[in-house]
């Protein structure tokens, strides 16, 4: 590895006047597990890293009625898999995040590493896509927020500015009548990367239509992508067997999968399909309790 | 060797010796706690004050001519000692040798001479230029400096491609080899290989049934975890002092004194503890290149090879394409088989395809074939050996042909194989009689196994489904030449001294062999590997030869020793030796029982009266090969929807021969099942049109996981091979051989689905089960017109018989056929 200069800034305030100071060529290092063998293994070495390992006040998992749940940016997996409101209240979250990795990567990397690294195949990014979920970012100009689902623009590519930190990312508050899931598939059990993924996410109203229908594809573009076309076939109807059969078709043609070392472009429309009807059928028998 | 008249080399060990006290006992590896407490050393843990870090430049194509080179800046860089090219070799082998070199003799297509390219680059990633700088990220920055300017040729990385008359030529000055001589133009077909017997179209068309088919394996990589390192070091003497992770010190040594041109005495090699070589670590990889720094900078120089650069620019195994026809009675009896097997064996020649061929068709009787192998160049990294060289690729082929033949015929997949398996004094491919074999007692064990005989289980998770698929598999073993001395200590305790490297928990077997013949509890031996200046010579460890042949040398040390001890004995007690009688550590008298010493006692009195201290010596040149058989059921669940495969539970039987350690047979066949598994449902290099690897790291190369490993019982039988001490056969190698068709047979089992390519986990079963409901036929192979070829004589040559070769040239030495001769002679 290639030399580059290291800081452990201890508070936020210090790490965004460090990027401001250094500008461009540097990366912010949050738990490490990417962007470490992005440095050793493919050669890809910063100009400088900003470490947030010293930064005590970004490592909090919270929930409070009405304000949602609050992960900072460098709470661990582990610790987000572990909590007792996120387990509770947010099951789709546990399930997305504990297949990042192995337990190890868990007890180190971080839901915020795992967004900003911005892997079209990333684990945690389309469930938290389909909650809506919201991004604090920070920079020496003070706090924005934006919709995650702005947030992806290519691969490994962000809306985070120059100078600007991942903070927290705020999970609304759960809907009575939703159901969530997520699934992927990877060759091997575990510890593997998607070859396709597919999170759902659905609102029933009281008369049994599907009031509000998400449908998030990933590994199947340059970002994880909304399948709007299947989306919008939910909205308003009675969920049926066919209904998720032609919104799981709809997902296909949503998708824009390329082929790769991972999967070829067919196989991968393939695995949209079954995963999309897996994911829109268990989501609805949540919603339905 | 023609008759079956096979001869004993070892007569002094009765197989059917039951009476074993720490033979086929479970004992801890002698080793074991250094490794787990991290006191180990490896290959990259040894360093020398002033030491310098190697590091080399990656060719960004699989094909172009190296226009131009410019150093300047790299030499210019503060902190960098040497910068070395392909053109800079000749010469520095000049000034080591003080020879008169010509520079055409390191520009041949060899991949003993394959250290750093030249004029051209043949493959994706193949090293250009090498440096040593004081720290690696000096010499990384060294290597960024350099500017290398290529003019990019067409690329060929699909060995059927390669074939084609009008393919890009990977070397220009390689003919196709043939029994009956060498082609006068150049070809990417390296090699043909034609064996044959009876009238196999006549065999064929008489057959009541047929079944053919296609199968392609991909290029797989051995996944040793400790990747390639060396430390090289030059001293004003002369000599060269190396320290690498290799399956064979000697072959180092052998190997780089006829790279370097100078005699072995210049040069000591001390191999570390090794973190897995799988046949990899028996050819040299950094320790040329390593030593020219070393020499060039005049200061030691350390190089670690990176995950990437293992996976692009060592030596994986070859990928396939397996055309096999079968032709059978209805009640399952072989009339005849064609085959034609392609290697791609990378850019440069080697390999050979007649290993496939023994291990597919070798454990069957078949009374016509013909089988056609073709070693082919590709822009690919050279191939090479990796545990059972070329078996599994074979026994995919061929297994699946025999699960379709069973299918077709609806008998049981076992019936099919006892009805058609060799026995003693039946001939391989390559016309060799097998000696006592126990590869029907494999398939015994297997139908008799409680897995076998109950009801298939139905998956617990919705909408899978569950199958079963057996397949066999054989390795013709390893010999070679093997030497040991077993020092008998003051105290009666015993340490072995052997130079050859431990892959798999030997150095506790051989503690046990000595232990069971000189009587003494196995916590008394110990057993040391020191350099080769030090120690005894060792051929390479790796065909599964050293329990075989080492374990010879220990058991003859220990004898020698023993009988030694005796005599020392019968000077105390002033009698013939012939009438002193040893037991459990004590001698006596046998006219006077109550006259006794202690092995002890007679090592102390030795140490300084009589004739002085005890060192036993054995030694082996060349065994009888003991071959080995396994039978595996392998029992996997399919999700019919994605594709996904996962192997819950495997029997694998296989005959040891005789079980030294339990425990450590089990390891091995563990060991060898899961890295099938790899093969079978994940493991393959992925190539763009351009030659580029796209998967040189672990995440996207998937090897199994310990969540991937099933539960796999081992089923150990115990055939004694007829040469040898107690019957023993090598373990490693065999396991590896079945699992990749017992896995593809199961899930056809599991879905109707017959995938034909590895790796086959997710895309190709959903192929393979539209195909079977559509009704595709995949099997028809097209071959391509192969040109101006001589053709061979297509009679079964002569086997050689001759003795194991001598690591004196780097080309031999690479060649893995020499750590790994798949052929049973």
């Amino acid at each position: 590895m290639r030399a580059f200069a290291y800081h452990a800034p201890a508070s936020l305030a210090e790490a965004v006047a460090i990027l401001r100071r250094e500008g461009p060529g540097g990366r912010v290092l949050a738990g490490g597990t990417d962007l470490l063998v992005q440095m050793k293994e493919r050669g890809t070495v910063p100009r400088y890293v900003v470490s947030l390992r010293a930064v005590a006040d970004l490592s909090h998992v919270t929930f409070q009625t009405g304000r949602g749940l609050v992960i900072g940016s460098r709470a661990s997996l582990t610790d987000v898999i572990t909590n007792r409101d996120v387990r509770e209240r947010y099951p789709i979250i546990v399930e997305s995040a504990g297949l990042v990795g192995s337990h190890q990567i868990q007890n180190l990397g971080t839901v915020g590493g795992n967004i900003c690294n911005a892997s079209p195949s990333a684990d945690t990014a389309p469930p938290l896509i389909a909650l809506g979920a919201i991004l604090r970012l920070h920079s020496d100009q003070g706090p924005r927020e934006l919709p995650i689902a702005e947030f992806f623009t290519g691969p490994g590519r962000t809306a985070l500015e120059e100078g600007e930190v991942l903070a927290e990312i705020i999970v609304p508050d759960p809907q009575p009548h939703s159901g969530g899931s997520y699934e992927r598939y990877t060759p091997r059990q575990e510890m593997d990367i998607a070859v396709a993924s597919a999170a759902s996410f659905v609102i029933l109203a009281p008369d049994g239509t599907v009031s509000h229908a998400k449908i998030i594809l990933g590994a199947v573009g340059p970002t994880p992508l909304h399948a709007r076309a299947a989306e919008a076939m939910l909205v308003g109807k009675i969920p049926s067997g066919g209904l998720i059969e032609a919104a799981a078709s709809a997902a296909v043609s949503d998708a824009r999968p390329i082929s790769d070392q991972r999967g070829s472009e067919s196989y991968r429309r393939h695995l949209i399909n079954v995963l999309t009807r897996r994911t829109l059928t268990r989501a609805i028998e949540s919603a339905r309790g | 060797m023609t008759t079956t008249e096979l001869p004993r080399t070892v007569t002094e060990a009765p197989a059917d010796k039951v009476t074993h006290v720490v033979i086929g006992q479970r004992v801890a590896k002698i080793e074991g706690v250094d490794k787990v407490t991290g006191k180990a050393l490896y290959g990259a843990d040894t360093s020398r004050p002033g030491m310098l870090w190697g590091k080399m430049l990656p060719s960004p194509h699989a094909h172009a001519i190296i226009t131009s080179i410019d150093l300047s800046a790299a030499r210019a860089l503060p902190g960098v000692f040497a910068v070395i090219t392909g053109a800079d070799l000749p010469g520095i082998v000049a000034r080591i040798s003080e020879t008169d070199l010509t520079p055409e003799e390191f520009d041949t297509p060899s991949r003993g001479k394959q250290i750093l390219a030249w004029k051209k680059v043949v493959f994706f990633g193949q090293p250009v230029v090498a440096v040593a700088a004081v720290t690696p990220a000096i010499a990384e920055e060294a290597l960024a400096l350099i500017k290398v300017v290529y003019e990019p040729l067409p690329v060929v990385v699909d060995p059927e491609a390669a074939m084609r008359p009008d393919a890009p030529l990977v070397q220009n000055a390689v003919f196709t080899e043939t029994f009956s001589g060498k082609a006068t133009t150049p070809s990417n077909i390296a090699k043909v290989t034609e064996l044959s017997r009876g009238n196999v179209d006549e065999a064929i068309a008489n057959a009541e049934v047929t079944v053919s088919g296609t199968f392609r394996t991909a290029m797989v990589h051995q996944g040793y975890i400790e990747p390639q390192a060396c430390l090289a070091e030059y001293s004003a003497d002369g000599r060269f002092t190396i320290w690498t992770s290799t399956q064979g010190q000697f072959g180092v040594r052998g190997g780089l004194s006829g790279f370097l041109k100078i005699p072995p005495r210049r040069i000591r090699v001390t191999a570390s503890e090794i973190g897995g070589g799988f046949g990899a670590k028996g050819a040299m990889t950094l320790e040329p290149i390593c030593t020219l720094l070393a020499y060039s900078a005049g200061r030691p120089v350390k190089m670690q090879l990176t995950r990437s650069e293992v996976l692009r620019a060592t030596r994986p195994a070859p990928d396939a394409v397996m055309h096999v026809t079968l032709g059978a009675r209805t009640d399952g009896t072989l009339l005849g088989a064609r085959a034609a097997f392609i290697w791609d064996v990378g850019a440069y020649p080697g390999g050979g395809s007649v290993g496939g061929i023994n291990c597919g068709f070798g454990p069957y009787i078949v009374p016509a074939y013909s089988y056609d192998g073709y070693d082919v160049l590709t822009n690919r990294p050279s191939t090479g050996a990796y545990r059972a060289p070329n078996g599994p690729q074979g026994a995919f082929a061929v297994e699946s042909a025999l699960d379709m033949l069973a299918r077709k015929l609806g008998i049981s997949p076992i019936t099919l194989r006892l009805r058609n398996a060799v026995r003693e004094g039946d001939r391989n491919p390559s016309d060799v009689p097998y000696p006592r074999i126990g590869f029907r007692e494999t398939l015994e064990a297997i139908e008799n196994h409680p897995v076998w005989a109950s009801p298939k289980a139905t998956s617990s998770r919705p909408g899978w489904l569950r199958g079963r698929g057996v397949a066999c598999g054989l390795w013709g073993g390893g010999v070679g030449t093997s030497m040991a001395h077993v020092n008998i200590g003051e105290d009666g305790s015993a340490v072995i001294v052997t130079g050859a490297v431990d892959l798999a928990g030997t150095r506790t077997t051989m503690a046990q062999i000595a232990a069971e013949e000189l009587q003494i509890p196995f916590e008394r031996v110990n057993i040391v590997q020191p350099d080769t200046d030090t120690a005894p010579f060792n051929n390479p460890t790796g065909g599964s030869r050293l329990t075989y042949s080492l374990g010879t040398a220990v058991y003859r040390a220990a004898i020698d020793a023993r009988t030694k001890l005796k005599q020392r004995a019968s000077q105390q007690f002033r009698c013939p030796a012939d009438e002193v009688d040893y037991r459990d550590g004590e001698f006596w008298v046998r006219s006077d029982p109550s006259i006794r010493l202690t092995i002890g006692q007679v090592a102390r009195s030795a140490a300084g009266s009589g004739d002085g201290p005890v060192v036993g010596t054995g030694e082996v040149t060349h065994l009888l090969r003991a071959p080995a058989f396994a039978t595996q059921l392998v029992e996997v669940e399919v999700d019919p929807e994605t594709g996904a495969v996962q192997v819950v539970n495997v029997v694998a039987a296989q005959d040891v021969g005789r079980a030294i350690n339990p425990t450590a047979c089990e390891g091995q066949i563990q060991g060898g099942v899961v890295q099938g598994i790899g093969w079978a449902l994940t493991e393959g290099y992925v190539y763009d049109e351009q030659g580029r690897l796209r998967n040189p790291g672990l995440l996207d190369y998937r090897m199994p996981t310990a969540l991937d490993a099933p539960n796999i019982e081992c089923v150990l039988v115990e055939v004694p091979a007829i040469d040898g001490p107690y019957g023993v056969r090598g373990v490693g190698e065999v396991p590896i051989v079945p699992t990749p068709a017992a896995v593809a047979n199961a899930v056809f089992d599991a879905c109707a689905g017959r995938v034909t390519s590895l790796p086959l986990c997710g895309e190709p079963v959903i192929v393979a089960m539209s195909d079977s409901r559509t009704g595709v036929d995949r099997s028809q192979m097209v071959m391509f017109n192969l040109g101006p070829i001589p053709t061979g004589n297509s009679s079964a040559p002569e086997s050689p018989g001759e003795e194991p070769k001598l690591a004196t040239e780097v080309e031999d030495y690479c060649a893995e056929d020499d750590v790994a001769e798949p052929e049973i002679e």
